[in-house]
């Protein structure tokens, strides 16, 4: 059951990428900027039989159709080619900056989750209240506050003003831990080094609280909603009536039964975490995914950008999956009804 | 005291803090991340297996720090037209010819080079120089690195650096010491041009291919590679056995510092908080508004000379209003550009009368320098039938809008309405290949500082970058004739003719040249701001604190 509902799902993502690698490959073309002209810059004696060559190299010089079909070949191999603007292959280029991405939306998802259960849930235990009132105004700046507004506040406020955190970068100039698997706080552990582990620490702060800010606005209104209404339900009072301590019913029964509505929203939110990171790593001059892709826009470097954009929709509907499945695990309504 | 990045397992036998973590961590490292984390784990310990990259505490601590403007992408010497990367890899591999401070042509890894007829250089190649991995250079290396850039090695990808080698059609091995380069026609500025080319080991890069070249760059330069984490820092280390560069450029030695790093630190905010901070040595590209900040903070001074990057307002020549020589030359005389670059660039910019800025060979120092005269900006424009005065778009790069809404503010003036409308730079660029916008303030660099840099490209019938539909066969020829002349005085004579007749012409108007600013904490110890933007941190040195 598990492999057919799996197989069926991987099945369905299929035409999702290729619309998704279709659409990219068309706004990036009928946007203005030449990945030509970036590589030859502003500056000397180009020639045009020099263009016309590099053109013909990188197939530039073909119908937009023979260049999107030479591209969907080699991709469902897996094979992106080089970059036009780092001239190694997209796989590896993308593979050396994942890790830095994957530090900060881990960081990022930890914070907001740690934010968003206890504060919806205790909203929910006193609705129109004092706290609720409060968490429903933050919550709503989280949600509509831009990320890099927000970020360039934060660095502001605690960097530049109180110099309490850095603003910009991974880890300090002089701290380097060797690179093992690539997410400084893992390195700096492995290596038992404290400093760099501190450094690496304080420089995940100011990105990782501005890439959750949203998250957690939206879980914590989806944790108390659902909060309130299993609150509500019979086998509450009958945990009540039996006597039970009252953390032990809202902690354990109410909050697990409230918190499966709330794994899809976790699922997408992290997906939104993901697709945020374009922004909010700009602004902090953070090194991964992010930040490359704006570079890569920016140079028209189409292989870059068309491989992080599917490697975006990948995660996303790798994420939706995770979530259903997830949801299966909790609820034993939901596979039943998929059997 | 023990490297401890030498090798992270800990010792057995003894249960330490730092191998308790370590397994901890290790075990989270596996644990929270999923295939694409395995993966760079794999790679990892696929990579421990090779030579070990010597980063060190001492050697991160030790270093120069130095803050460039812009990511690097690669560092395969061939494959870039970018500035920051050149002043990166310049300090890892040398080139046959290099400049000094002065922008003077001096031998580096060539002893010397004499011409055989007209289309016949030969080079004599320095004996004693070793790569890093401890490969001889030789008269091979020189070739393979020529051959690459000119195409003529199967499967590796076009070099974008194949214009700055112009004609040279051959590379010929005389011996190992002795190599011959032989161009299709004479070629004037060969030892020039071959400042941009650096030299890179043949066997070595055969044997790695270059896409593994481009991430672990290997010369003969004063600075060994140690490790780059892209879009972090790039970190370099004296090579220890270095020959000592160029003997006109003294001291020729092993560098001073012990290494060097370099950090990508794309806003000027950022560059300026850090060198405030203390965090680092030299900063590049301080905007010019920011100069007088960088000179009064404690500790630090500003180093600067003049680019090698012409601002100019340009006119399309090939169309209506501007197809009347006499409405350009009414531009020109309804501007005074020394005041207006003077304040909007907080006065670290120079007007100059035509395109070339002054150190460039050929240079024509009687040209006259612009004067407003706007009543007779006003007659020609009545001349030419626009007596009720003339509405025009004014294009920019948004950089460059403050300067374009000042000009236009002058123009006015002299009844020409222009109107500002800036853009992303890479935008504007296309539609002035098109030739579709009609006056435009843009930029051409010129790092070379020989006309033929910067004159053809731009104002050639053909030139790729010929923004102003400019047609003249007598510049034609003369841009043809000067390209081939092998005598200076005669070649020079040429561009002078051309400077004038593009000032009689007009396509260009409004000529500065902005000063190249950078922010040096006063540690640093013989840091030159160079022309070129190159960063040689050779012969730099750094005072402990």
């Amino acid at each position: 059951m598990w492999v057919r509902f799996v197989g069926r799902r991987l099945w369905q993502t299929a035409p999702v990428l290729i619309g998704v690698s279709l659409i990219v490959f068309l706004t990036m073309h009928l946007t203005p900027g030449d990945p030509i002209e970036h590589m030859l810059g502003r500056a000397g004696s180009v020639t045009r039989a020099q263009i016309e060559e590099l053109r013909a190299h990188y197939a530039l010089d073909r119908p937009l159709p023979t260049q999107y079909a030479l591209f969907l070949g080699k991709a469902v191999t897996g094979d992106f080619g080089p970059s036009y603007s780092q001239g190694r292959p997209v796989v590896e280029v993308i593979t050396e900056r994942l890790p830095a991405t994957l530090e900060l939306t881990l960081f990022a998802f930890v914070i907001a989750l740690a934010v968003a259960i206890p504060a919806g849930a205790l909203a929910a235990l006193r609705p129109h209240r004092l706290f609720d009132r409060t968490a429903t105004v933050v919550a709503l700046l989280g949600v509509s506050m831009p990320g890099f507004w927000l970020g360039i506040v934060l660095m502001i406020l605690l960097g530049l003003r109180l110099h309490w955190l850095p603003i910009s970068g991974r880890i300090d100039w002089a701290l380097a831990p060797e690179s093992i698997t690539g997410m400084n706080t893992v390195d700096a552990l492995l290596a038992g080094d404290g400093a760099a582990l501190r450094s690496a620490l304080a420089h995940l702060i100011l990105p990782a609280i501005t890439m959750a800010a949203p998250m957690a606005a939206m879980v914590t209104r989806m944790v108390r909603s659902s909060m309130i209404g299993v609150l509500g339900q019979d086998f509450v009072q009958f945990a009540r009536a039996r006597g039970l301590p009252e953390w032990r019913v809202v902690g354990k029964h109410a909050l697990r039964n409230a918190l499966v509505p709330t794994v899809n929203i976790v699922a997408i939110q992290t997906g939104m975490l993901l697709s945020g990171n374009m922004v909010i790593e700009a602004v902090f001059q953070y090194p991964g995914i992010g930040k490359l892709a704006v570079d890569a826009i920016a140079a028209a470097d189409y292989p870059l950008v068309q491989a992080v954009v599917l490697l975006y929709a990948v995660s996303y509907v790798g994420l939706n999956l995770a979530a259903d499945g997830i949801q299966a695990v909790l609820d034993p309504r939901v596979r039943e009804a998929r059997a | 005291m023990t490297n401890r990045y030498e090798c992270w397992a800990p010792p057995t036998g003894t249960l330490s803090r730092r191998r308790l973590l370590g397994g901890a961590g290790r075990a989270l490292a596996l644990g929270m991340a999923g295939p694409g984390l395995a993966a760079a784990l794999a790679g990892c310990s696929r990579s421990r297996t090779r030579e070990r990259p010597r980063l060190s505490t001492d050697l991160v601590r030790g270093s120069l720090r130095v803050a460039l403007d812009a990511d690097i992408e690669t560092l395969d010497p061939a494959m870039h037209r970018s500035r920051q990367v050149e002043a990166v890899v310049r300090n890892i591999c040398d080139g046959l010819v290099t400049r000094d401070a002065e922008m003077r042509y001096v031998p580096q890894l060539a002893e010397s080079w004499r011409m055989e007829g007209d289309t016949r250089w030969v080079f004599t190649l320095r004996e004693d120089v070793e790569f890093h991995n401890g490969d001889s250079f030789t008269a091979e290396d020189v070739k393979f690195t020529l051959d690459r850039i000119l195409g003529k090695i199967e499967g590796l990808p076009p070099s974008p650096r194949k214009d700055l080698l112009g004609p040279v059609a051959s590379v010929e091995v005389v011996d190992p010491h002795t190599v011959a380069i032989i161009t299709e026609e004479p070629y004037p500025i060969l030892h020039k041009q071959l400042v941009f080319q650096e030299i890179v080991p043949k066997a070595h890069f055969e044997k790695v291919g270059h896409e593994a070249f481009a991430r672990h760059p290997v010369g003969t330069g004063p600075f060994r590679f140690v490790e780059w984490r892209p879009g972090e820092r790039i970190v370099l280390e004296r090579f220890d056995g270095y020959y000592g560069g160029s003997p006109d450029v003294p001291p020729v030695a092993p560098a001073k510092l012990s290494g060097v790093i370099f950090r990508p630190l794309e806003e000027a905010a950022t560059r300026l908080a850090s060198l405030e901070a203390g965090d680092v040595h030299v900063v590049a590209a301080v905007p010019p508004h920011q100069a007088q900040h960088v000179d009064q903070m404690a500790n630090v001074h500003l180093a600067s000379v003049q680019g090698t990057r012409t601002f100019f307002v340009g006119a399309n020549c090939a169309r209506p209003p501007f197809s009347d020589v006499r409405v350009r030359q009414a531009v020109r005389l309804a501007m005074d550009p020394e005041p207006i670059v003077k304040q909007f660039l907080s006065g670290r910019a120079t007007a100059i009368p035509g395109i070339l800025v002054p150190a460039t060979f050929g240079y024509d120092a009687t040209l006259p320098a612009p004067r407003r005269d706007v009543r007779r900006a006003k007659e020609l424009l009545k001349a030419a039938g626009h007596g009720d005065g003339l509405e025009v778009t004014f294009d920019c790069d948004a950089n460059d809008k403050s300067v374009a809404e000042a000009v236009a503010g002058t123009l006015s003036a002299a009844g020409i309405h222009a109107k500002v409308r800036v853009w992303k730079s890479a935008n504007l660029l296309n539609q002035l290949r098109r030739g579709e916008r009609d006056l435009f303030l843009t930029a051409w660099g010129n790092s070379s500082l020989d006309p033929s840099g910067i004159l053809p490209v731009l104002f050639r019938s053909d030139g790729y970058s010929n923004f102003f539909g400019y047609r003249n066969p007598e510049v034609d020829r003369l841009l043809h004739e000067a390209e081939r002349t092998l005598d200076n005085a005669a070649r020079s004579r040429k561009y002078v003719r051309v400077q004038q007749i593009l000032h009689r012409d007009v396509p260009t108007c409004f000529h500065y040249v902005m000063e190249e600013l950078y922010g040096v904490a006063d540690a640093v110890e013989n840091f030159h701001a160079r022309a070129d933007g190159m960063l040689h941190m050779h012969d730099v040195g750094l005072k402990s604190r």
